[in-house]
């Protein structure tokens, strides 16, 4: 099912903003390859629990306000202010859906591996996204990688492992070869030995020099 | 503990802690993490303290990330010394963090457990923190605050 979001013209612009912020509303901007770029701004709410749907891998039908037809964009950039994890400003890029695109698409484990459940390792997920191409009514929302044949220490996968869906291919700058995720050894804790032993002198960090 | 291997200078300046850490205000690594709320100077000697804490409540297994460095050394002056002569001797070393750091991350773990850990780490810290986790948006949740 498509998700859809209603979203006005910003006439607000540069500092000003912040007074859009406090009064609940989030402002945007729309892109696209041949597209004019606009201001938009929306309700925050409403953003927020589109977002938690969407995610970045997901199409979504914008209805500016005034205009006739839908635009199909995808959530391409999410600005966050780090104090108060709010959302700051949205990018949405506006595709062309006979044109392909690249898209980070967010890689979701399945399953359970063996040698976590024999305590022989911790999995270790290196990769979180993965960059694709492909038309935007292809995008995967996520692309899932099963773990249940992860059996020793330093099993893993990688990326020309992953099973893309027809029509998706993995970016041309990324190396196939790279680790998604593996079995790390288990930490023994080097400071539950120490604490052991009997104390001897306390490491003390000297004071800076040179 | 954490301490540079070859300073460049002996002492620097004070510096500034105003605004927010924009970067390595994420989780990069690990699905948890503790987050600062507040600026502070962090001593390695707390970073540590954190650490421990952290390491000894997980016990076996689980991975910890340490996403600051105390790489800023600062002195002191001695006790009952007047005013001037000029700068005091270097003391230690601390980290200089802006609110929305994320100071540490773990993996490996289940996510009741990395809480209590971090909970741990956080009564080490001489600021406010909160624990994050990471949960891609789109694939069933949303990247919170607990």
């Amino acid at each position: 099912m498509d998700l859809a979001l209603d979203v006005e013209p910003r006439t607000v612009m540069g500092p000003h903003v912040a007074d859009l912020r406090r009064a609940g509303t989030i402002p945007a901007v729309l892109y696209g390859h041949r597209v004019e770029p606009c201001a938009l701004q929306m309700s925050r709410r409403t953003f927020d629990r589109l977002y938690q749907r969407a995610g970045r891998a997901r199409l979504v039908q914008i209805q500016v306000a005034g205009e006739r037809r839908r635009r199909p964009v995808l959530i391409r950039e999410v600005q966050v202010d780090p104090r108060s994890a709010r959302v700051l400003h949205v990018d949405f890029f506006e595709v062309d859906l006979a044109e392909r695109l690249t898209v980070n698409v967010p890689v979701v484990l399945t399953g359970e591996s063996p040698a976590v459940r024999l305590n022989l390792g911790e999995l270790l997920q290196v990769m979180h996204a993965v960059s694709v191409t492909c038309l935007p009514g292809a995008i995967p929302a996520r692309l899932e990688v099963d773990v249940s044949h992860l059996a020793a220490v330093d099993d893993g996968v990688r990326l020309q492992e992953l099973g893309l869906p027809e029509g998706v291919e993995l970016l041309g700058t990324v190396d196939a070869e790279e680790l998604i995720v593996k079995v790390a050894a288990s930490r023994v804790s080097a400071e539950l030995e120490e604490e052991a032993a009997p104390a001897g002198v306390p490491a003390e960090a000297s004071p800076p020099t040179a | 503990m954490l301490i540079p291997k070859r300073p460049r200078h002996r002492k620097v300046h004070r510096g500034d802690r105003r605004g927010a850490a924009h970067r390595g205000s994420t989780l990069a690594f690990g699905p948890y993490g503790l987050q600062a709320l507040e600026p502070c100077w962090m001593t390695n000697r707390q970073i540590e303290a954190a650490r421990r804490a952290m390491t000894r409540h997980v016990r076996r297994g689980g991975k910890i990330w340490i996403r600051l460095f105390p790489d800023h050394p600062f002195t002191k002056k001695p006790a009952e010394t007047r005013m001037g002569s000029g700068k005091g001797s270097p003391e230690g070393w601390v980290a200089v963090v802006l609110p929305g750091r994320v100071l540490f991350e773990m993996d490996g773990v289940p996510e009741s457990t990395a809480q209590a850990a971090m909970r741990l780490a956080a009564h080490k810290l001489p600021i406010k923190t909160r624990f994050v986790s990471r949960v891609e948006p789109g694939t069933g949740a949303e990247e919170g605050t607990a």
